[in-house]
């Protein structure tokens, strides 16, 4: 009768606790390779950013490391911002990143928030030679 | 009846239990810190650099005004011992006559006709007055210029520029030469503004200026 009834009990208060985790719960690899595959598909974006960087230096090469959280609720990317100690570029290539990945969702959502830190490496091909021009 | 020991013990496990649970919920919930040690790379495409200019080599001009003289960068073709304009200089001709046309400064010209040593003094003094008189002829008919604006006369080899031992010598003697006898020179007094740099004419002055003529 006691041992029951602490079970009983035990259940109960188990019962009434749970229920407050219902989403998806990925585990922290997972969590980052879900988060890189939203990434991704900025990529043409942040390259663009980084096309345009290279225009005024065409041998522009460096890293943007950038924190944000993904929030548990929405999914959304926010409070996204550049580590300034890590990244070596120039700062209107490191805004460009920032913009282009603030406001990505991740879906399904998380049960949990996401403080995720990802870096991006910047390298520019050789520049194609000039060609004469035309007159 | 449970005891009231009984009683307490069950809450006390109910509490510590309730706690437990708690503890899982919120370790269960709470962020998950990540970071991507593999960099997401981006290979850019420099723009590439402006085209080379291509490189124009400017044409020395035929017929081009220096000074006191219409330089002349080409040769009037004479027929053999004659003093007829061939053809093929028709074109140079006519550029002489734009340039004099396009050069109203340009009052007075005077056409002189040198020859190489060949040939004996007379002859050639005679053959280059002759040449210097077709060309002035060809420049008042052909050009409609006026013909006091010019004078013709022949120098014979009396006047070379060139060595006459070599061909080439002789050849670059044999020429027609045009010399400004008189023209319209102005002299402008420019001031320029310290700031801007822009520069306004504050005086302009004509004046009809002689050279002297080769007798």
């Amino acid at each position: 009768m006691r041992t029951s009834t602490i079970f009983s009990l035990l259940f109960l208060a188990a019962s009434t606790v749970v229920p407050g985790c219902t989403c998806v719960a990925r585990d922290a690899e997972t969590y980052k390779a879900d988060t890189r595959n939203v990434l991704e598909t900025r990529n043409r974006t942040i390259k663009d950013c980084y096309d345009v960087a290279l225009t005024t230096d065409p041998k522009l090469d460096g890293v943007v490391v950038v924190k944000f959280k993904v929030e548990k609720k929405t999914g959304k990317i926010i409070d996204t911002a550049v580590d300034p100690a890590r990244t070596k570029a120039p700062e209107s290539l490191s805004k460009c990143i920032v913009e282009a990945v603030d406001g990505l969702t991740l879906d399904p959502v998380d049960q949990r928030d996401g403080m995720a830190t990802f870096s991006w490496t910047f390298k520019a091909n050789e520049p194609k030679p000039a060609e004469e021009s035309a007159s | 009846m449970p005891s009231v020991r009984t009683f307490r013990a069950v809450t006390s496990t109910l509490l510590t239990s309730l706690t437990l649970a708690a503890g899982l919920q919120l370790a269960a919930c709470g962020p998950t810190v990540f970071e991507d040690a593999t960099t997401l790379t981006v290979v850019g495409d420099p723009p590439p650099p402006p085209p080379k200019p291509k490189v124009v080599i400017a044409k020395p001009k035929r017929v081009e005004v220096q000074d006191n003289r219409i330089v002349i960068n080409e040769k009037i073709q004479f027929d053999f011992n004659k003093a007829t304009i061939k053809p093929e200089s028709d074109s140079l001709m006519q550029e002489i006559i734009n340039v004099i046309k396009e050069n109203p400064h340009i009052k007075k010209l005077a056409i002189e006709g040198h020859t190489s040593s060949e040939g004996s003094d007379k002859y050639n003094l005679k053959l280059s007055d002759k040449r210097a008189k077709a060309v002035m002829d060809y420049l008042v008919k052909k050009g409609e210029l006026a013909k006091e604006m010019f004078t013709a006369k022949g120098f014979g080899e009396g006047k070379p520029i060139a060595e006459e031992s070599t061909e080439e010598g002789k050849e670059k003697n044999r020429r027609v030469e045009f010399n400004i006898t008189e023209q319209d020179v102005t002299r402008k007094k420019v001031s320029i503004d310290p700031e801007s740099g822009e520069k306004t004419v504050v005086e302009e002055k004509t004046k009809t200026v002689g050279a002297a003529v080769a007798k």
